[in-house]
């Protein structure tokens, strides 16, 4: 048995494996920010304000990031928005969500990739949080056409600190746990 | 995962984090003083109606009323009552209007976002006053 499936896997060539790998751990990841997303969804709401929230769904972009780079992440963030926008069928929060996570994705993706010794996953995450709560906000005041919104801005950059914090511990843990399962010599090294 | 992958991620802070941490702290204080420069002192005179973000009624901030709104999603129920403003009942699912409470003071709004209804409280000047932007 275990010959049939070592000459089945051998057949394939590295690079459609690498393919297949990789849509497979898209695949996971954007599946794990959709159920994340949803299951914060049926949480009730930290503050009355659009963008006050945890932002589980982060940890699924985080972790491409980390363990797939840049474009997976930004891939794995676009993914979980449209899909969460269609299964909740609201265009302004469509817009809101995919507005927010595209930039927030942008500056994480920026800071990890640029921002190495010098930043943390903490840090990157946090600078997320932050990014996504103002985009959010700015979108909010734009589609309400209203600029008292902008009274909440101060307070929502403040509540992304910790959450952003919690975020970048968590994705943090989460990705060495992850690697670690994956291979012998990633083990030795953390 | 590839082991520089590991490497890459290093220990949980690093100084550029206090760096972002102080600017979002400095940042958002400066916000919030100017925004509390904006509110102004006292009680406000009249109170904005606005929805889907065009004016739809300016009333005194005086007497005791209730009034209904039609919104983007449906009705807006709100009291006014000794010079304060609150939302009573509305169409949204969230109901985050309503749990704003009483505003009173110039500057000081209720947002629903849902239903696109805002009420603000406006200075009895009428002029555009000097902060807003």
């Amino acid at each position: 048995m275990r010959s049939i499936i070592n000459e089945s896997v051998n057949r394939i060539s590295p690079a459609a494996d690498r393919r297949a790998r990789l849509v497979s751990q898209l695949g996971l990841l954007v599946a794990l920010g959709l159920a994340l997303q949803i299951i914060e969804g049926t949480l009730p709401p930290i503050l009355p304000v659009p963008g006050a929230k945890l932002g589980l769904a982060n940890l699924a972009t985080v972790i491409a990031l980390v363990l797939l780079g840049p474009w997976e992440a930004m891939a794995v963030t676009i993914l979980r928005c449209l899909l969460g926008g269609l299964l909740r069928g609201s265009f302004i929060g469509l817009t809101m969500s995919l507005s927010a996570g595209i930039t927030a994705t942008l500056v994480m993706d920026a800071l990890y990739v640029f921002g190495s010794p010098f930043i943390s996953l903490t840090g990157v995450s946090i600078a997320g949080a932050v990014t996504h709560n103002a985009t959010q906000l700015l979108v909010a005041m734009w589609l309400v056409g209203f600029p008292g919104l902008r009274h909440y801005l101060p307070w929502l950059l403040l509540l992304a600190l910790p959450t952003g914090f919690v975020i970048g511990i968590a994705s943090r843990r989460l990705a060495l746990a992850l690697g670690r399962g994956e291979g012998r010599e990633a083990a030795q090294i953390v | 995962m590839h082991p520089s992958r590991i490497r890459r991620l290093g220990r949980w802070w690093a100084p550029g984090d206090v760096i972002i941490v102080l600017a979002v702290v400095v940042l958002s204080a400066f916000l919030i003083f100017t925004s509390v420069a904006g509110a102004g002192e006292g009680s406000g005179s009249k109170v904005r109606i606005s929805v889907n973000g065009r004016e739809h009624k300016v009333l005194p901030l005086e007497g005791d009323k209730t009034l209904g709104v039609e919104g983007f999603e449906g009705e807006s129920l709100m009291e006014i009552n000794g010079g304060k403003v609150r939302m009573i009942d509305s169409a949204c699912p969230d109901k985050l209007c309503v749990r704003t409470h009483w505003i009173s003071r110039p500057g000081e709004s209720i947002i629903c976002l849902p239903n696109r209804v805002v009420i603000e409280i406006k200075d009895g000047s009428g002029g555009p006053d000097a902060i807003n932007y």
